[in-house]
C-alpha cells in the first residue's frame, strides 16, 4: 500500500542516506580536490570493499526496473540477464587482475591511459575515451528511468499520470546531479552500502510475500494464457540468447565504472577473489528477473501496472508487486532501496565519464592544468554528461530500457580489441586499431537503427540467416576482421607502432 | 588433500599444442569454464519440467548455478593464488641463486 507512512519511511531513509553521502566525503579523509581522490576513492579499498562497491556498481536500476520489465514485456528471453552476471566474472577473474598489475606498475588510471601505453597512440586513447564516455550515457539513462518508475509508484496518486511522469524525471535528474556534484565516488561507496542493506531488505521481503501470497501455479496459468513466451525459449531464439548473454558478459567489465571499481581495489588478488564472489551477489537478480511473469500471480499487482500506458507498464512490475504486498513502512524502505538502486550508479557511472574525459581528453589537448582544475572539470563534466544522457530516455520507451544497456554494450564492445587484446600482445597495429573500432561503432549504430525500422529502439537484436542475434555480437566482428586485416597489411608494409621493439609496456 | 596437492604440482600433456603443461593451470581453466558450458547448452535446460516449488526448469537451473558458479570461481581464484604464490617463491629463489653465484665470483 501507498500511504502518508511509506512515503514518510521514504523521506526518512532518504535523509539518512544523502548524509552518508557527505559523510562519506570527509571518510578516510584524503584531498578531495585531487581526481583521483574525488573518483578513485583513494585507490584503498579491500575485498569486503571492494564487493560492496562492485555489487553497488553492478545490480542497478538493470537490475531491479529493467529486467523484470523487459521479462514482462518479451517472456523468457530477456532472462539472459542471469547467465550474464555468472559467467561475466569468469571473464573478469582472467582479464582484471592482469590489468590491476599492469595499472599499478605503470600509474594507469584508466583503460585509454593503457591503450596508450602499449600502442603508443593518442588518436587511438583519445578515441576509446570517448566511446567509453557515450556508452556510459545511454547506462546511465536507464538509471534515470529507473529513478523514474520509483517516483511515479510513490506520486501516482496525486495527479495524472502524464503529468505525475514527467515531474517524477525532472526531479529524478535534480537530486542525481546534485549528489553527484557534492559527494564523489567515496560517499558513493559509503551510501552503496545503506542501498545493498535496503535492497537485500527488498529482495527478501517481495520474494517471500510473492511466494506466500501469490502462488506461482496461479501466475503460470495465467501467464501461460499470454502471447508471450514467459517459461521456455522458442528454439528460433537460441542464437540471440547465448549471442546476448555471452557478449553482455564481455562487455560488462570493459564499462569505464567497472574499471574505475577494479583499479580502487588494493590488490590484483583481491580483485580477483572478488570477481569470483559476485555470482552469489546475481540470485538477487534471478528472483527480480522472474517478478516479470510473477506479476500474474498477484491480480492486484496486475491490475495495477495495467493501469499505465504500456510504454512504462514494464518498470511498474516491481513497484507494483512492493505496493500490493508489502504492509506500507516496509514498502517505503523497498522503493527507496531501489531509487538509490539507481541513482548511486548513475553517479557513479557518470563519475567515471568524466573521469575520462578529464584525463584522457581535456589534458591531451591542454596538458598544463592544475589538479583544482582537472577537480573542476570533471565536476562540471558530470553534470553535462548526465544532461546528455537525458537524451537517450527519450529516444527508448521505458519498458524497454535493458536497450539502453545493450546499446552501451555494442557500443563498448569495441573497445575490446584494444583493451583485451592490447593484454596478450602488443602486435597490433595501431592504425587498424582505430579503424576497427571505427567500424565497430559505425555499424554498430546502422544496424541498430535498421534493426529497429529507424523508429524508436525496442530491440537489440538483429535478423540473420542464423535466426535474431545480438548487434554487438555483429559489430565486434566487423571490428575484430578489420583489425586483423589491417595489421596483416601494415606488417606486409612493414609499418609498426613506432614503440621500441621490447619496451617495458607490461 | 596429499593426492590433490601432488596433481595440482604435476603437469600434463596438452593434446592441443602437444607440450607439457601445468595441472594447475588446466584445473583453473577448466573450473572457469564449467559454468560457461552448463549455460551455453540451452537445449539441455530449456524446459518447464521438471519444476521446483512451481518454478519452470530453465529458470531455477540457472538460478542454482549463481552459487555453483561462485563455488567453481572461488576454487579457481584460491588455486590462482598457490600459483602466484609458488611462482613468486621460484623467482626469489632464483634471484638468490644469481646473487649467490655473483658473490663467488
Amino acid at each position: 500500500m501507498i500511504d502518508i507512512v511509506s512515503i514518510i519511511v521514504f523521506i526518512a531513509l532518504f535523509i539518512v542516506f544523502v548524509f552518508l553521502g557527505f559523510w562519506g566525503a570527509r571518510w578516510r579523509k584524503g584531498d578531495l580536490t585531487k581526481l583521483k581522490e574525488w573518483g578513485l576513492a583513494g585507490g584503498r579499498l579491500g575485498t569486503f570493499l571492494g564487493w560492496f562497491l562492485l555489487g553497488a556498481d553492478i545490480y542497478t536500476a538493470y537490475t531491479f526496473i529493467a529486467v523484470p520489465s523487459s521479462l514482462f514485456a518479451k517472456g523468457a528471453i530477456y532472462f539472459f540477464a542471469a547467465p550474464y552476471v555468472i559467467i561475466t566474472y569468469a571473464f573478469a577473474m582472467w582479464a582484471m587482475p592482469r590489468f590491476w598489475k599492469i595499472a599499478n606498475k605503470h600509474g594507469y588510471v584508466t583503460m585509454a591511459d593503457f591503450v596508450k601505453g602499449v600502442f603508443n597512440s593518442r588518436l587511438l586513447a583519445v578515441s576509446i575515451a570517448l566511446v567509453g564516455i557515450v556508452a556510459e550515457l545511454p547506462y546511465i539513462a536507464l538509471q534515470i528511468v529507473g529513478m523514474q518508475a520509483v517516483l511515479i509508484a510513490l506520486l501516482g496518486s496525486f495527479g495524472a499520470v502524464n503529468t505525475i511522469i514527467e515531474f517524477s524525471l525532472i526531479l529524478s535528474f535534480i537530486i542525481l546531479a546534485a549528489f553527484t556534484w557534492t559527494s564523489g565516488l567515496r560517499g558513493a561507496t559509503l551510501a552503496g552500502i545503506l542501498k545493498d542493506a535496503l535492497i537485500l531488505v527488498s529482495v527478501v521481503a517481495v520474494v517471500v510475500a510473492v511466494a506466500t501470497l501469490g502462488d506461482f501455479h496461479t501466475a503460470f496459468v495465467n501467464a501461460s494464457a499470454t502471447s508471450v513466451h514467459y517459461f521456455t525459449l522458442p528454439s528460433s531464439l537460441y542464437n540471440a540468447y547465448w549471442s546476448l548473454f555471452v557478449f553482455s558478459a564481455l562487455a560488462l567489465y570493459l564499462y569505464p565504472h567497472v574499471v574505475n571499481g577494479t583499479l580502487a581495489q588494493k590488490s590484483a588478488k583481491s580483485v580477483r577473489k572478488t570477481a569470483s564472489l559476485l555470482p552469489l551477489y546475481s540470485i538477487g537478480l534471478g528472483l527480480l528477473a522472474m517478478f516479470g511473469f510473477m506479476v500474474y500471480g498477484v491480480p492486484a499487482a496486475l491490475h495495477y501496472v495495467n493501469s499505465f500506458p504500456s510504454s512504462i507498464q514494464g518498470t511498474q512490475v516491481v513497484p507494483g508487486l512492493i505496493l500490493t504486498l508489502l504492509p506500507s513502512w516496509l514498502s517505503g524502505a523497498a522503493l527507496l532501496g531501489i531509487f538509490i538502486g539507481g541513482l548511486v550508479p548513475a553517479a557513479i557511472m557518470a563519475i567515471a565519464a568524466a573521469n575520462l574525459f578529464t584525463r584522457n581528453i581535456a589534458k591531451e589537448i591542454k596538458p598544463d592544468i592544475s589538479p583544482k582544475g582537472e577537480t573542476k572539470i570533471a565536476q562540471v563534466f558530470a553534470v553535462v554528461f548526465k544532461f546528455l544522457a537525458l537524451g537517450f530516455v527519450f529516444i527508448i520507451p521505458a519498458t524497454y530500457a535493458i536497450q539502453l544497456q545493450l546499446f552501451g554494450g555494442i557500443l563498448i564492445l569495441q573497445v575490446l580489441p584494444s583493451f583485451i587484446f592490447g593484454m596478450i600482445t602488443k602486435n597490433l597495429n595501431r592504425r587498424a586499431l582505430f579503424l576497427g573500432l571505427l567500424a565497430g561503432v559505425i555499424s554498430g549504430i546502422y544496424i541498430m537503427e535498421a534493426a529497429n525500422s529507424y523508429a524508436t529502439w525496442t530491440t537489440t537484436l538483429v535478423g540473420t540467416g542464423l535466426g535474431p542475434v545480438f548487434i554487438g555480437m555483429i559489430a565486434l566482428a566487423i571490428n575484430i576482421i578489420v583489425v586483423l586485416a589491417g595489421t596483416w597489411i601494415a606488417n606486409a608494409m612493414n609499418i609498426t607502432n613506432a614503440l621500441p621493439k621490447n619496451a617495458d609496456v607490461y | 588433500m596429499l593426492l590433490l596437492n601432488a596433481f595440482l604440482q604435476s603437469r600434463i600433456l596438452d593434446l592441443v599444442g602437444n607440450r607439457m603443461v601445468e595441472a594447475i593451470d588446466v584445473s583453473i581453466a577448466v573450473l572457469l569454464l564449467i559454468p560457461l558450458v552448463a549455460l551455453l547448452a540451452i537445449p539441455t535446460y530449456n524446459s518447464v519440467s521438471p519444476t521446483l516449488g512451481g518454478v519452470a526448469f530453465f529458470y531455477w537451473y540457472q538460478i542454482l548455478w549463481m552459487p555453483l558458479g561462485a563455488l567453481c570461481y572461488y576454487i579457481a581464484a584460491l588455486l590462482w593464488e598457490k600459483k602466484d604464490k609458488r611462482e613468486e617463491r621460484e623467482e626469489r629463489a632464483a634471484n638468490r641463486k644469481a646473487r649467490s653465484r655473483r658473490k663467488r665470483r
